[in-house]
């Protein structure tokens, strides 16, 4: 009842053990641990659990032994025990109360029968009784210390008629136990049959030796367990004066080797790392040798379990190590069952030899022929403990596939067997990552990595990454992408995007509820499946995933929004803006209010085709003042901006979006600059027919004119080479592989690509930055035309101002009768005209050196353009110079482009 | 039923005294009386068997067969530790013969 009285198997074992033997709890170690193994490894009974059986079985037992007064007393106990409802496993006690029950006639035999383990080496014990044992005694004793065990056949045996006859014959040379059998196995001849043929030639030497002929000579008609017992105590009987160590002796020892147990003559020597027999021991070769052999198993055997016991403890070993762990475990187990029933049939002829032919008799060599297919199975798990060693998860999956590349269809099944118990946690992993989404891998062994420091915004890009390491060999680099990108979609779809669907929904393919299976599947010729589910999988959560960014966050709408605004692509607004900004923007920075640019962006928004966009593309675009250093005028501060965020971010991250507004800069004052020359030109348009009345002014005003050409003739030709070849043709092919992606991955990268190609033909990224100068002084300079153009217009339309009033009041003058124009005043007038005039020079000479300076800039510009890497630059510089303005001047524009119309940058 | 036999502990430990309990309801008096029977009769199969158990060892055995272990191991078990204690306590036996001898 009182649960804290009831003792584990363990502990009760020990007690038996210390009981029985009486010895304290420290001594009984070994046999302790020999018990448990016994125990451990025989869970399953091979008889019948029937109680009634096995009473009739005693009560025969007792019958054939001639005690029915205590038969007759035994079915009554048996009968009270029965109607006593105690004990729950009745059949287990009595069946081993009959194992254990001793024929009391037997009692005798008790001490000189038992070969142990443990014991000393018994000398021959002074049993006389012919009817039990061989009788040594009766041999000459040319052997001194007789060898260790007694017979260890119990029962009764032949004659000591028999002993007498090989034994004394021994007096030379110890031949081995089985001369004639050097590589012979029992499995071609009987062992009878051997047996016959050595006793045949001991007694052929025997009889040469003189010795009494009234032995006889066995024959065939020698009862097996007769020359059973001969040959054993023929072995005992073997010469020399050193500790005889007989076979089955040595078989028990290697029985015991098989678990790992140092048996009395095979020892585990550390230093060599191998079992050896004790050197003092007078042994055969071949038995030696065999012995040594069969050891190896033992050697295997505390390998492996070395490997399984340290794993156990080690606690970040990880599920996929377990497994493995498991699986061995599993393979030693069989090998103890084998090792039960080797250990089994020994008892079996220890304790019924009579009866037991000679054939079931265990020795080296049957044991070497049973064990020798576990042998290449233990070998094969070392050697795959061997090459595991210090190896988990993933990695672990990969060692033992690489053991099944092998020719023997034997070890290649034992490996694909575990292989198969190994991988279920990784791909159980596997199928949780792609249908949930979910990762839970405590011990690191999956090869998808999660970082929890990364928070959702970047959750796409950092959170999920691979860890190459641990990818199985049986999975390709390009599945377990693809296991990543799902398992990151689901993710995404879930936390960014906030959209729960779940995934069964999205996956129209069955899941598969077993993973066993499929690992078993997986290394078949069904690989195809186990690719094909991963493929579907990622078709229909990237279609899903597509789609919800599609409708529900609009992504490629703001991708087209993104075109229109930063990039210039709205070109109607962008005008219209830029009319609607040019007086705020000359200004000096620091004056600027952002709630007043806003103001003007939404006028313009509303007063063009921009108004018809969607309000969400509309909510999101705004005005953002850079950064202002000293002397800014507006123009330098002023740029666009597009708010992003959720799942858009992904896509348009910070970097992508501080690009755009790099690029949306440089547009913006490539634009400038035509709006500039707009203004230039109109000027022209306005003032040529006002100023046609001041004829000294055509020469200024002619340069003007033709300068201003030159300048638009530049900015036109940039412009068409920014907005159709770098922006349109990068645009179309962005949009063709967004349209045609497969998941967010191709659209990122595609995007990327994009603005790469952007940057880099706008002059914007870090090679070309010379070039980007250049352009930058020709914006200059045409900023120095603008001024120097409106001084002098100023300055004429002043004159001519002037002029004009002063016909005005002459005119006046002379309509009010008076003088039109006094001396004094003519002079005067005059005067200025003449200093207007000398201003003129000045002008002229202004302007050219303007003219100068660009034409310098413009010449460099295309110098560099043509030693520039990117083809379409190097065609700009043909259409700048269409007409080979340029080239006339600057000599080194002359020089041959080569064969890949491409001049050297060492000019 | 719980296994009762598993209440018969306290002989194990080589004595043959129970332990006092403080108080014992009847229907734990009633098993442990039971308990103590079935011990007799097992005792008594025991010895009419030959198996040279005592109360304790079989004791013992009867808990560890209630808990499950094959008897075949255990049996296999048993007779190799009186085999150990024989060959162990042979050479004191040897040792006086010779001495006689």
């Amino acid at each position: 009842m009182a649960t804290p009285d009831q003792k584990s198997p363990n502990v009760l074992l020990q007690n038996l053990c210390c009981r029985i033997l009486g010895r304290s709890e420290a001594d009984v170690a070994q046999q302790f641990q020999f018990a448990v193994r016994v125990i451990g490894s025989n869970f399953a009974p091979t008889v019948e659990r029937d109680e009634f059986l096995v009473a009739e079985k005693i009560k025969k037992e007792l019958i054939r032994q001639r005690r029915e007064a205590d038969a007759a007393l035994f079915s009554e106990l048996h009968r009270k025990l029965h109607s006593q409802g105690v004990l729950k496993n009745k059949w287990s006690i009595l069946y081993l109360l009959l194992n254990l029950s001793e024929d009391p006639r037997r009692q005798a035999n008790k001490v000189s029968n038992y070969a142990t383990l443990f014991a000393q080496a018994l000398p021959r014990d002074a049993h006389s009784t012919p009817y039990y044992c061989a009788r040594p005694q009766t041999l000459p004793l040319n052997y001194q210390d007789r060898g260790t065990q007694a017979v260890p056949s119990s029962g009764s045996l032949g004659s000591s008629g028999i002993s007498s006859i090989g034994m004394g014959a021994l007096g030379g040379p110890a031949p081995a136990p089985q001369p004639l059998l050097p590589g012979q196995s029992h499995q071609t001849l009987g062992v009878g049959d051997c047996l016959r043929q050595q006793l045949g030639s001991r007694l052929a030497w025997t009889l040469t030796a003189n010795q009494p002929s009234s032995q006889t000579p066995p024959s065939k008609g020698i009862p097996n367990a007769v020359s059973r017992s001969m040959t054993r105590s023929r072995r005992e009987g073997e010469t020399g004066g050193a500790m005889e160590i007989t076979e089955a002796a040595l078989v028990r020892d290697i029985l015991y080797v098989f678990q790992g147990i140092d048996g009395k003559n095979i020892k585990m020597s550390n230093t060599e790392n191998c079992y050896k027999v004790e050197g003092k021991a007078n042994l055969s070769k071949s038995l030696r040798d065999t012995a040594v052999r069969l050891a190896e198993l033992g050697w295997l055997h505390n390998k492996i379990r070395k490997y399984t016991d340290q794993r156990s403890l080690d606690r970040s070993f990880g599920l996929v190590g377990q497994s493995f762990c498991a699986a061995l475990h599993q393979e030693l187990k069989e090998y103890y069952r084998l090792l039960s029933v080797l250990h089994s049939q020994l008892q079996l002829e220890d304790d019924q030899g009579v009866n037991l032919g000679l054939e079931s008799s265990l020795t080296l060599r049957r044991l070497l022929v049973w064990t020798y297919d576990p042998k290449i199975r233990l070998k094969t798990l070392a050697a795959l403990v061997d090459h595991c060693q210090g190896r988990k998860g993933g990695e672990l999956a990969s060692a033992v596939h690489a053991y099944t590349r092998t020719g023997d269809p034997y070890m290649r099944s034992l490996v694909q067997h575990i292989l198969s118990l190994v991988s279920h946690p990784v791909l159980s992993f596997l199928y949780r990552w792609i249908y949930d989404g979910e990762l839970e891998d405590t011990y690191h062994e999956f090869f998808v990595a999660s970082d929890p420091t990364v928070k959702t915004d970047r959750l796409w890009h950092d959170k999920y990454t691979l860890r190459k390491s641990m990818i199985p060999s049986f999975m390709t680099m390009d599945q377990s992408r693809k296991v990543l990108l799902i398992g990151k979609s689901i993710n995404f779809l879930h936390q960014v995007c906030h959209d729960q669907t779940p995934t069964t929904k999205m996956i129209a393919v069955t899941k598969s509820a077993e993973p066993p299976q499929d690992a078993a599947d997986l290394f078949t010729d069904l690989e195809n499946a186990f690719q094909g589910k991963i493929d579907a999988a990622y078709f229909e959560t990237s279609k899903y995933l597509l789609d919800v960014l599609n409708k529900k966050y609009s992504l490629l709408d703001h991708m087209q929004a993104m075109r229109r605004y930063l990039l210039l692509g709205q070109g109607d607004f962008i005008r219209h803006l830029m009319d609607l900004l040019k007086p705020e923007l000359v200004r000096p920075a620091t004056t600027l209010y952002q709630h007043n640019l806003t103001g003007i962006l939404e006028t313009a928004v509303r007063a063009t085709n921009a108004q018809f966009d969607s309000p969400e593309t509309l909510r999101r675009l705004d005005v953002r003042l850079l950064e202002v250093s000293p002397g800014d005028t507006g123009w330098d501060v002023f740029s666009l901006d597009y708010h992003v965020d959720g799942p858009i971010a992904t896509v348009f991250t910070r970097e992508c979006m501080s690009h755009y507004l790099r690029v949306f800069n440089f547009l913006w004052r490539a634009k400038r600059m035509e709006y500039i020359l707009t203004d230039i030109r109109k000027g022209h348009m306005c003032n040529a027919k006002l100023l046609r009345n001041m004829p000294e002014l055509s020469g200024v005003l002619h340069q003007c004119h033709i300068l201003a050409s030159e300048m638009v003739h530049f900015i036109h030709q940039m412009q068409y080479y920014i907005t159709f070849e770098v922006l349109e043709c990068s645009w179309d092919e962005l949009w063709n592989r967004v349209q045609q992606a497969q998941d967010l991955d191709h659209i990122i990268a595609a995007h990327e690509a994009f603005l790469d190609t952007i940057t880099s033909r706008c002059l914007l990224d870090s090679g070309s930055r010379v070039l980007l100068n250049q352009l930058r002084a020709v914006f200059d300079q045409i900023i120095e035309l603008q001024n120097a153009q409106d001084a002098i217009y100023r300055a004429a339309l002043e004159e001519l101002q002037r002029r004009l009033q002063f016909e005005e009041k002459k005119k006046q003058h002379e309509i009010e009768g008076q003088w039109g124009v006094t001396a004094a005043e003519e002079e005067e007038e005059n005067r200025r005209i003449r200093e207007f005039q000398e201003s003129i020079p000045k002008m002229c000479s202004q302007l050219q050196i303007l003219t100068h300076f660009y034409q310098g800039i413009v010449q460099q510009f295309l110098v560099l353009l043509t030693t520039s890497s990117d083809e379409s630059l190097r065609f700009l510089s043909f259409r700048l110079d269409f007409n080979e303005h340029y080239k006339a001047r600057e000599p080194r524009l002359r020089v041959s482009l080569g064969t890949r119309g491409r001049r050297s940058a060492h000019m | 039923m719980k296994a009762y036999a598993i209440t018969n502990k306290a002989p194990i430990r080589g004595t043959h005294s129970r332990l006092p309990r403080p108080s014992l309801s009847a229907t734990e008096a009633a098993n442990l009386n039971a308990v103590s029977e079935t011990m007799d009769i097992l005792l008594e199969i025991s010895r009419i068997l030959n198996t040279g158990l005592d109360m304790e060892t079989l004791s013992i055995c009867v808990q560890l067969c209630e808990q499950g272990i094959n008897p075949e191991a255990l049996s296999s078990v048993i007779k190799e530790l009186c085999k150990a204690t024989e060959a162990l306590k042979a050479p004191e036996n040897m040792t006086s013969y010779l001495e006689r001898s």
